[in-house]
């Protein structure tokens, strides 16, 4: 499996950074909020809802620098942290919670789409990062994808407002811990 | 657009690639304990048997890892002696063990949980953070084993560390969450 990640890791550099040198740089900066939520995570298997697939909600903030590619693609490396609410459950009677996790995550999104220029957007994306869990003497790191929807429109040439959902995997092993993000943020672009 | 094909590719490999890691998740088994009282001449057996879980009959070939587990419950010291609560596992047999000795004498029986302190006379709920770090990677191991290997039977032993102890556990319960495939 790492193989085949590396690989895809590979290929995907090979060809943004070949594409890059065939075109004019733009970058912009992008600020962004929203909630996330564990995915499928602790889900209790005798009496399953589909509620219960959304785990304790928490805030997720971050930032991304969008760099055009190629006219149709860009590439954002990002950063982001999320903190989550802690989970509270009764067993035979009794109340207990479980601390949520806090969330960091850095890597970078291919977006097909231009994002630095004026208009609405609709775009689909996809990343590779590394992420890392912490709660109380307990810390999981490991690769993740990203996968997303994204809506964007130009206030002016300068600026624009992006909202988008977004499904995290973070690798373990052979399964994954999910997390689902919903978010919105600005975006400036340096060039007009 | 050559470079295009390229980045097209990686990302497809990529997607992929990660279809395994796609439907899995964290699924939780949750036990109750029988209420009880324990004393250092007289055990009692806590049978856990994951294969009443249709859940985990269903995905036991999928089950990957433990991501968490933790047992709780509410502790009564009968004493005026502090002593700390430990938890052993062995495999089910016909009869339960009654003494510590023997039980600690079965070639299956491993230490899975503790310290857990009580002072002289003391009841306390334990937390449920608190309980997930007493686990040992001894136990988490052995637990594992038996999910994935074995029959997902298995017994259960709160004993207290040493001396003379007697303590009572009430609305005890074992939380197991197994990383799988579904």
């Amino acid at each position: 499996m790492k193989r085949w990640l590396a690989l895809a890791a590979a290929a995907a550099l090979l060809g943004a950074s070949s594409a890059m040198a065939t075109e004019e740089l733009r970058v912009g900066v992008g600020a962004f909020y929203g909630l996330s939520a564990p995915v499928l995570q602790d889900v209790d298997a005798s009496s399953f809802s589909p509620g219960d697939a959304l785990g304790e909600t928490g805030s997720e903030w971050g930032v991304r620098v969008p760099i055009k590619v190629i006219p149709v693609a860009t590439i954002e490396p990002y950063y982001t942290q999320s903190s989550y609410d802690d989970r509270t459950e009764t067993f035979n009677g009794l109340s207990y919670s479980r601390e949520g996790w806090d969330r960091k995550a850095i890597g970078a999104n291919f977006l097909f789409a231009n994002t630095l220029a004026t208009g609405f957007k609709f775009y689909p994306y996809v990343g590779i990062g590394s992420t890392k869990l912490e709660r109380t003497d307990e810390e999981l790191s490991n690769f993740t994808w990203n996968f997303g929807l994204g809506m964007g429109f130009s206030v002016n040439e300068k600026i624009s407002v992006h909202v988008r959902s977004q499904l995290d995997l973070m690798v373990t092993d052979d399964t994954s811990r999910k997390f689902g993000d919903v978010t919105a943020g600005l975006q400036y672009n340096f060039q007009p | 657009m050559k470079s295009l094909r390229w980045l097209i590719l990686g990302l497809g490999i990529g997607i992929l690639a990660s279809g395994c890691i796609l439907t899995s998740g964290q699924i939780q088994l949750n036990f109750d304990v029988n209420d009880g009282t324990v004393t250092s001449t007289g055990l009692y057996g806590i049978p856990i048997k994951l294969s009443d879980e249709q859940e985990y009959v269903d995905h036991k070939e999928d089950i990957k890892n433990i991501s968490d587990l933790a047992f709780l419950g509410k502790f009564t010291n009968n004493t005026s002696n502090a002593f700390t609560v430990e938890v052993w596992m062995t495999q089910p047999t016909t009869l339960p063990y009654t003494d510590e000795t023997s039980m600690k004498a079965d070639p299956t029986a491993v230490k899975i949980w503790g310290n857990f302190s009580l002072a002289a006379n003391q009841t306390k709920q334990i937390d449920w953070n608190e309980s997930a770090h007493l686990f040992t990677k001894a136990g988490k191991d052995a637990i594992f084993k038996e999910a994935k290997d074995g029959d997902g039977d298995f017994t259960l032993y709160a004993i207290g560390s040493s001396g003379t102890y007697d303590f009572d556990i009430k609305n005890g319960a074992l939380v197991l969450v197994l990383d799988a495939g579904i």
